[in-house]
């Protein structure tokens, strides 16, 4: 009687735990099918939008920020230009971001394991609005499955 | 010395009771990916823009400065722990340890107006976290 006593009490912390595992996303994955299909020098920003929709991040600067004079642009002296003349985008960045959480939650001991990753897409364009770089990078296929032990 | 029935249902009592009013907590957080390719084969004045999408991938920010742009790639982990004893019939925390290291890998990429690297720093800190 007094071993099992014993035994009941020794194995009752381990009987009292619990495991959380929680998954997170945010957006929708890349279609890497339409990102083979860009081509440098050759895809507009038109068609980028069409097969890619609206991107998370639109980087647009100021042609004077970057010391191009655009007097040469302009008509008559003082004119002043439409605001979309004067600010191109740059770039437009796509993600895809996943992230995946594991727990061990005992009663001595609590382990929590949380992994965020991100599928990103960048296109640059230049001043006609032509892609004239891109970089892809599929992060979100590195995240281990269950913490620890997926690593 | 022999400890009778009593005795030894006091002491697993007590430590039952000692699990109950202490924890400890591990915890690892991870965010991005670790930097890809070798920064060591960019050539200052020689390699472009786009040598350095190829080799490293979309930076996690394009920040601009007066004389060209800078990318920035960065791989962030945070080991944390921490000891906590509770009163165990009311739940006042009587007793806390924590202990937070938040160390990143960046890699900078300078560029001037062309799109020429001029500048690279790489810092990796993440090797430096301790286990436990």
């Amino acid at each position: 009687m007094r071993r099992l006593t014993l035994l009941l009490l020794s194995v009752l912390p381990g009987l009292l735990a619990g495991c959380v595992v929680g998954r997170v996303y945010r957006d929708h994955p890349l279609d890497e099918r339409k990102i083979a299909g860009l081509q440098r020098g050759v895809t507009t920003k038109e068609q980028v939008l069409q097969q890619f929709g609206p991107p998370q991040e639109i980087e647009a600067r100021e042609l004077v920020a970057v010391g191009v004079p655009f007097e040469q642009f302009l008509n008559r002296r003082g004119e002043k230009l439409p605001v979309d003349s004067l600010v191109g985008a740059r770039y437009f960045r796509y993600t895809f971001s996943r992230g995946n959480a594991f727990g061990i939650i005992l009663v001595l001991f609590n382990y929590l394991d949380f992994d965020q990753k991100n599928d990103s897409l960048v296109i640059f364009f230049d001043m006609n609005n032509v892609v004239q770089d891109y970089a892809f990078a599929k992060d979100t296929e590195l995240l281990p499955r269950f913490g620890f032990w997926s690593r | 010395m022999k400890l009778g029935f009593q005795s030894a249902g006091a002491l697993l009592l007590a430590g039952a009771l000692a699990t109950l009013v202490s924890a400890c907590t591990v915890a690892r957080y991870y965010y991005g990916a670790p930097l890809r390719g070798d920064p060591a084969v960019l050539v200052e004045g020689q390699s472009t823009k786009a040598d350095v999408l190829h080799l490293l991938g979309p930076p996690l920010q394009i920040n601009h400065q007066t004389d060209g742009d800078a990318f920035v790639y960065t791989y962030d982990r945070e080991n944390f722990s921490s000891l906590t004893v509770r009163e165990p019939i009311s739940g006042q925390m009587i007793f806390t340890y924590r202990r937070d290291f938040d160390k990143r890998d960046t890699l900078v990429v300078l560029f001037d107006f062309v799109g020429v690297v001029r500048g690279v720093a790489v810092d990796h800190r993440t090797e430096e976290l301790p286990a436990l």
